[in-house]
């Protein structure tokens, strides 16, 4: 009774104390129970990653993305907005922003053979739409789809040059 | 006798008195519960909005809190939380949510601080959504549903503005105003 009375009675700033506590205990038993349930803590820092290890796209690293700028033999996708991409790209990527998937792709069939590789790439580490376009165009059929997943800001920080415009 | 306008203290907004009422000596002084309180508003306005803005969130505690690992997500996808945070907070949030939500409509002691937790909540929620707005990430809201695409835009800033007045309409104090008293209720 004494507890309940405490409860009932006390000041609004201890009874939303009391509603972060109650919203804790309740989050941790339902997090037990729950056939989906989450951690307590999570691996975000390598999500990406891990995401693109599980649906098998393949991860290239800088010094791959860097050969195919000089040398050729694959296409490089920017997958941010069209606005990050005119203010400085990969030279030679072309601008793929996540969400415009349908109204591109006749274009991009002129550009790509399904058989090339193809590299996808956005800001850094933590975007998934490079992941995004990834997925979506092994989807439609293109056999060689790769992720640059530390994507641009690796790139400019490694002091490689950047095309600007679109 | 018509209500008389004068000036009550929230935020200038102006606090309609009450026509004169009959009291006696252990009334005096008091203002009868429902007719003059804080920016007007009866203990029913009050309660009504706690309601609605208990309602709103009960609505959008429910997807979160069947898929944690979408709201987790969301919250990733905003970039602001550290990642060891964002797993704890998707199991936390939705909770606090449905507690609030239901505090706000039907505890009636707790009105108070259940709405307080919600228009917290709601402050954090917007400066998120303004932040990234600012900064030009095309974030999904992860505001009610999980799985309808819904970007970020400008109108979820006014809508939680208006959600923020209906909690803070149910956080106001049910005391009445001296003011009120010395105008209406002498």
């Amino acid at each position: 009774m004494k507890v309940r009375r405490a409860l009932l009675q006390s000041s609004v700033s201890a009874q939303v104390v009391v509603l972060i506590v109650a919203a804790v205990v309740c989050g941790a038993v339902a997090s037990a129970l729950h056939p989906r349930g989450i951690p307590w803590v999570g691996e975000w820092a390598r999500r990406v990653e891990a995401l693109a290890e599980r649906d098998g796209i393949p991860v290239v690293g800088l010094a791959r993305v860097k050969e195919l700028t000089d040398r050729g033999g694959g296409m490089i996708l920017d997958a941010r907005s069209v606005e990050s991409y005119a203010a400085g790209h990969v030279p030679g990527a072309l601008s793929l922003p996540r969400g415009t998937f349908y109204e591109t792709l006749v274009g991009l069939e002129l550009l790509l053979s399904r058989e090339e590789l193809v590299v996808a790439y956005c800001s850094g580490p933590e975007c998934d739409d490079a992941l995004a376009v990834a997925l979506w165009l092994r989807e439609q059929g293109f056999a060689q789809v790769a992720l640059f997943v530390e994507g641009f800001e690796a790139w400019r920080r490694a002091g490689y040059p950047v095309e600007v415009g679109g | 006798m018509a209500p008389r306008r004068i000036s009550g203290r929230g935020w200038g907004i102006k606090v309609t008195a009450i026509p004169r009422v009959q009291q006696n000596e252990q009334t005096r002084g008091q203002t009868p519960i429902g007719k003059c309180c804080a920016w007007g508003l009866t203990p029913y306005v009050r309660w009504g909005a706690g309601a609605v803005i208990g309602g709103v969130f009960l609505w959008a505690s429910w997807h979160k809190l069947v898929e944690p690992e979408v709201f987790a997500t969301a919250i990733f996808r905003y970039q602001l939380v550290p990642y060891v945070m964002i797993n704890a907070l998707a199991i936390v949030l939705p909770w606090l949510e449905v507690l609030a939500g239901v505090c706000v409509i039907a505890v009636p002691r707790y009105r108070r601080a259940a709405a307080l937790v919600l228009l917290g909540l709601l402050v954090v929620y917007t400066a998120a959504v303004v932040i990234n707005l600012v900064r030009g990430m095309d974030t999904d809201c992860g505001c009610f549903s999980s799985a309808a695409a819904d970007p970020i835009r400008w109108r979820h800033v006014w809508r939680n503005a208006g959600f923020m007045l209906l909690a803070l309409m149910a956080f106001r104090e049910p005391r009445q105003r001296p003011a009120c008293v010395e105008e209406g209720g002498r």
